[in-house]
Formats: structure tokens, C-alpha cells, sequence
């Protein structure tokens, strides 16, 4: 027999006792690894719709020189250096990561000039503008065919121009079917329509100015996805756009630090209850670990009789915590997040939770043990 | 030869304002194979006494040597060493494990033993079927009778083959039957070499003992014969 032995002994043959303790730990890693997996799937979300409703890569040409410029990339003449084929752009739906990739929106830039306004005319993928930017808001309706334009709020003050309303740009008629409420940025002084139609009017077949990249960054380093792109566009720079990924990480930090300060919150007030409750079981055994101590057991015996006690209550209810927290997890991402996809039940997370319960129950056990250990074995005997 | 040697040992309790003084300058010697009573009235230091030779209570003053050991100038863990190898303890109200079966409470002296697991369930079975249990391993405490009890605390007091036993009472809450049954398997253990030191009020044990030490108002009186 081990001292280990007579823990356990102890643990399985004083049942109500150990369950209370059992009941205790389970409770608290239930609560704390239901809280941390629902809130760690709720970043993953966040992070991933942060992701998808802006660009936080930006692919342009190395060119410098400033003329009308739209998120920084500067519109050049017809004849212009500096600009992307579609070969590129379809490139970056190759690259490694490519899952992290949740939308590409290439664009031509135009300069045009109507009534004697120059401005940029430029030409995208209306349903990629849509993902890509999800905070657009549009008076009217987004275009839909080859010939029709929306406008941004500054521009149409400007040309006077409504929902409705013709424009001629270069020869051909465009008519506007919407207008973009007020950004506050160059997007309130550009005209938008449909690539192929900017391009085929300019002569720029298979031409592109830049492209705007949202990639999901929750498990891969956004600088990997850049440096991939740099690696399929070589010509290309492959800007990181700072503010949205910090941002981002801002966001997505308010959870991280959510889920961790509340899930820690939970275990120490569970442990620190486990604590109480091994402090109690401690003073009814006084008459038993008196006479441990009478019969050979030196104060370490005793301490690690408690502590093995505290692990084992830590192990299994570790164990019993993990599995019916993750179950609640599932079950509470079901019901509130219905299109998310199934938590994986990884081994690696799950020794974690083990470990820790292990640990705060030996934790736990500290100060009971302390305690033990300190009480003399003389006692027993005065009250014989 | 003295396995046992008392010097002048003084044991003084506090006692309001001032100390009540349980044991006055006692010196004494025990020779290795006695069986020993030491009686007297309530109150007049047979606890203090036993509780001292047991290396469980230090004296105020003077020293104790058992097997030429000062015994209470070791360490707290030597001390506690020095009890699971030289001493088995019988209390008076057993103080059995409750939650340990009879096997598993005689086994755990041994639980920190260097004996590996095997020996040590041999060790503690032979123990059992000597003091006639060996059909109530696995009972537990609980479910024994009172001389059972008895019969567990000895096992446990003998598996570590100590060579002294200090035994409380140990016949105090036995019938007479039963009572004869418990100080023969003492007198037994004491054939064999073992040093056995009791406390006792019962007469019925005179018969069983060697010398007596009548302990009264704090000094001990030796006596070849417990008359």
C-alpha cells in the first residue's frame, strides 16, 4: 500500500465527502471551459466577419506618382505602366493559404472628365464591392447591368446628378441606379460600374489597377498571407493595412481577454470553495492524521496524503468538467450561432483542462495540507 | 540490559497562573523483554508517562534514551523515523481507520515503508491470521466486534515488528473473555523478546505482567511484583 492508496481509499469510501468536492471542481471547469470555448468560437466568428467586411490586404503596382488617387493607388492615363492582368488576380486565389482568403476585389482606375469635372471612373466587381464592403449603404439600387453607374455622395452633387439620370462618360451612356450615402473618403468622389465595361471602353482588356484582399487572419499571421501574394505577384507591393488589422486585433482581444479573466475568475472561486471544504474534511479526520503522525508519518506523509487527494478530486473532475463543458459548448453554439461550423473535440486542449484542474486541486490542497501536517501527533493521545 | 533509560524527567503543564507538574525528577530503566504495568490513580501522569516513552510528548526537562538514542534530540522527522521502527501503539479507543479495511489499516505503518507492495501484504496478512483474523481482511472497522478491533490495533502495533509496544488500556471496553484473550496475545508478542509496556486499572492483568510502575502525585514507584 501507497500513501497514494490510502487517498483514494479515502475518497471512494467517504462518498457524500468526495462528491461534494467532486461536484465542486466539475461545476467550476464546466462553467469555465463552456464559458472559454463559446467565447473562443464567438472571436473566431467576430474575427472572421471582421475579416470579411473589409480589406485589410491591399495588392498594387510600384508606381509614385500622384495624380487622382482612389485608397491610395493613383489612376493613371490609358497608356499607364504599373497595372495587374487578370492572371495576377486570379493568382491569389492560388497561393498556400488560399483558405484564409475570403475575397478578392480587383478594380480599374480611370481618369474622366463630364462637365468639365475630372474624376476617377472606376471599374469593379459590384458583388465583390458588396462583400468586401458591408457598411456601403445605397440610395437607389446597386448596379446590376453593363451601362449602369453608381455614384459616390460628393460626385453626384457635383454633376447634379439623381437616381434615374444619364451620364456620358467618353462617348458612351451610362445611367445611374444608385448613390453611395457619405463615407467621409476619396469613395464619396468616385463613379463606379462594371469592370469589363471600364475596361473594354479604355482599351484595358484584361488590365487592373489593384486589388483589395479580406483574408481571415484568425489562424494564420496575416504577414504569411502577404508575403505569399508578394511571392505570386512579384512586381506587386503587398500592403498590410495597419488600422484594419490592428483594429482587428483590438476587437478580437476584448473577447480573448473576456473569456480568459472570466473562465480564471470561475476556477479560483471554485477552487477557493474546494479549498474551504478540504479545510473542513481536514479538521474531522484531526483523530486519524494524529495517529498517522503517532505511528511513523512524518509531516511531508501527511501533506502529500491531502495534496494526492486534491489531484486525484482535480484529475478526475477535470476529466467529468471538460467533457460536459465541451458537450454545453456544442450544444450552446448550436442554439446561438446556428451557421457556425462544429467545435473540434481536440486532444490537446482537453490535457490542458485536465492539467490545470490537476493542478489547482493540488492547489486547492495547499493550505489543507499545511494544516495537517502541522497538527502534532500528542493530541490524539491527551484525549485518550 | 537497559533498553529504556528515564533521567531525571520532568513534565510540567501549565496550569493557570502557575504549572502543575505531572512527573517530578522520575528516573527509571527498562530492560529490553519486560512487560511492563504502569498503574495508579486518574490524574497522577500514567498518560504523560506513556506519551513521553512513545517519543510523542517532549519532557520539560531531562532526557530519555531508548536504545541508547537520545530520543528527543532528533529532528521532528527522525523522531517520527524513530516511532515507526522501535514502537507500536495500541490506543485505548483503537483508533482504527474507519474508511481502511482491517488489512489495509494493518498495512499502514508499512505504506511508508521501503517494502515493496507484495511483501508488505504479506507481512500484514501474517499478522492477521496471528491474532486470529485471518478470515476479516476485508472487513471494515465498522463491521468488527470489539475484541476484533482489538485484535486489528495490535496487528497494526506488531507489523512493523517494533521492538517496544505501549499499549492504553487496551482491555478497558473488552469482557473478561475477551479481555484474557488480548493480554495472552500481549504476553505472547513479550516471549518473543518484545518489550510491552501497558497502562492499566485492571487487576485481571496482574497475572500477565512482570513489573509494575505505580505512578502517584508525579513519582514512580517500581515494583517487581504488581501487588
Amino acid at each position: 500500500m501507497k500513501i497514494e492508496t490510502i487517498a483514494l481509499k479515502h475518497l471512494l469510501r467517504s462518498k457524500k465527502q468526495f462528491f461534494i468536492l467532486f461536484a465542486s471542481i466539475v461545476l467550476s471547469m464546466t462553467l469555465a471551459v463552456l464559458l472559454f470555448v463559446v467565447v473562443d468560437k464567438l472571436k473566431t466568428d467576430a474575427g472572421n466577419s471582421f475579416d470579411e467586411i473589409g480589406a485589410n490586404i491591399l495588392v498594387v503596382p510600384e508606381t509614385s506618382s500622384r495624380d487622382l488617387t482612389y485608397e491610395s493607388v493613383t489612376a493613371h492615363n490609358s497608356n499607364n505602366r504599373g497595372v495587374f492582368s487578370s492572371r495576377d488576380y486570379i493568382s491569389i486565389n492560388t497561393i498556400e493559404r488560399r483558405d484564409n482568403i475570403a475575397t478578392v476585389a480587383p478594380k480599374i482606375l480611370q481618369p474622366v472628365s463630364y462637365q468639365n469635372l475630372d474624376f476617377i471612373l472606376a471599374g469593379i466587381y459590384f458583388q465583390f464591392e458588396k462583400e468586401i464592403k458591408k457598411w456601403w449603404r445605397i440610395e437607389g439600387e446597386w448596379p446590376f447591368r453593363e451601362n449602369e453607374v453608381l455614384l459616390g455622395y460628393k460626385i453626384a452633387g457635383s454633376l447634379n446628378e439623381k437616381n434615374g439620370d444619364e451620364l456620358l462618360i467618353s462617348g458612351k451612356s451610362f445611367l445611374v441606379t444608385g448613390i453611395l450615402t457619405e463615407q467621409g473618403t476619396e469613395e464619396d468622389e468616385i463613379v463606379y460600374a462594371n469592370i469589363m465595361t471600364v475596361q473594354n471602353l479604355f482599351g484595358l482588356e484584361d488590365k487592373i489597377s489593384f486589388i483589395e484582399v479580406a483574408a481571415y487572419c484568425t489562424t494564420c499571421p496575416i504577414e504569411e498571407i502577404a508575403r505569399q501574394i508578394s511571392e505570386k505577384i512579384p512586381d506587386a507591393s503587398v500592403i498590410i493595412m495597419a488600422e484594419a488589422v490592428k483594429t482587428r486585433e483590438n476587437t478580437i482581444d476584448k473577447f480573448a481577454s473576456f473569456s480568459i479573466v472570466f473562465s480564471v475568475v470561475i476556477l479560483i472561486l471554485g477552487f477557493a470553495i474546494v479549498s474551504l471544504m478540504m479545510i473542513t474534511s481536514v479538521n474531522h479526520r484531526t483523530k486519524e492524521i494524529e495517529i498517522l503522525r503517532s505511528i511513523g508519518y512524518r509531516k511531508a506523509h501527511i501533506a502529500d496524503l491531502i495534496l494526492v487527494e486534491g489531484a486525484i478530486t482535480g484529475l478526475l473532475g477535470g476529466i467529468a468538467g471538460y467533457l460536459i463543458g465541451m458537450s454545453g459548448a456544442v450544444q450552446t453554439i448550436k442554439a446561438i450561432m446556428p451557421a457556425a461550423s462544429n467545435i473540434k473535440w481536440d486532444m490537446i486542449p482537453a490535457v490542458y483542462a485536465i492539467l490545470i484542474s490537476t493542478l489547482l486541486g493540488v492547489l486547492s490542497g495547499i493550505i489543507p495540507a499545511v494544516k495537517a501536517a502541522s497538527m502534532e501527533p500528542i493530541e490524539s493521545i491527551k484525549r485518550i | 540490559m537497559s533498553l529504556i533509560k528515564l533521567l531525571e524527567i520532568e513534565k510540567n503543564y501549565p496550569d493557570g497562573l502557575g504549572e502543575f507538574k505531572a512527573l517530578k525528577k522520575v528516573s527509571v530503566s527498562i530492560d529490553s523483554g519486560e512487560f511492563i504495568a504502569i498503574t495508579g490513580p486518574s490524574g497522577s501522569g500514567k498518560s504523560t508517562l506513556l506519551t513521553i516513552l512513545g517519543v510523542l510528548n517532549p519532557p520539560s526537562k531531562g532526557q530519555i534514551y531508548i536504545d541508547d538514542i537520545d530520543v528527543y534530540s532528533l529532528s521532528g522527522d527522525r523522531q517520527a523515523d524513530f516511532r515507526q521502527t522501535y514502537i507500536g501503539f495500541v490506543f485505548q479507543d483503537l483508533h482504527l481507520v474507519p474508511y481502511l479495511t482491517a488489512l489495509e489499516n494493518v498495512l499502514l505503518p508499512l505504506a511508508i515503508s521501503l517494502y515493496p507492495g507484495k511483501e508488505q501484504k504479506k507481512m500484514a496478512k501474517e499478522v492477521l491470521n496471528r491474532v486470529g483474523l485471518g478470515d476479516k481482511y476485508h472487513r471494515l472497522p465498522g463491521k468488527l466486534s470489539g475484541g476484533e478491533k482489538s485484535r486489528v490495533a495490535i496487528a497494526r502495533a506488531i507489523v512493523n515488528k517494533p521492538r517496544i509496544i505501549l499499549a492504553d488500556e487496551p482491555t478497558g471496553s473488552l469482557d473478561s473473555g475477551t479481555g484474557n484473550e488480548i493480554m495472552k496475545l500481549f504476553q505472547s508478542l513479550n516471549n518473543e523478546g518484545i518489550t510491552v509496556i501497558l497502562v492499566t486499572h485492571n487487576n485481571e492483568n496482574k497475572k500477565y505482567v512482570k513489573k509494575n510502575f505505580l505512578v502517584r502525585d508525579g513519582l514512580i514507584e517500581v515494583n517487581q511484583k504488581w501487588v
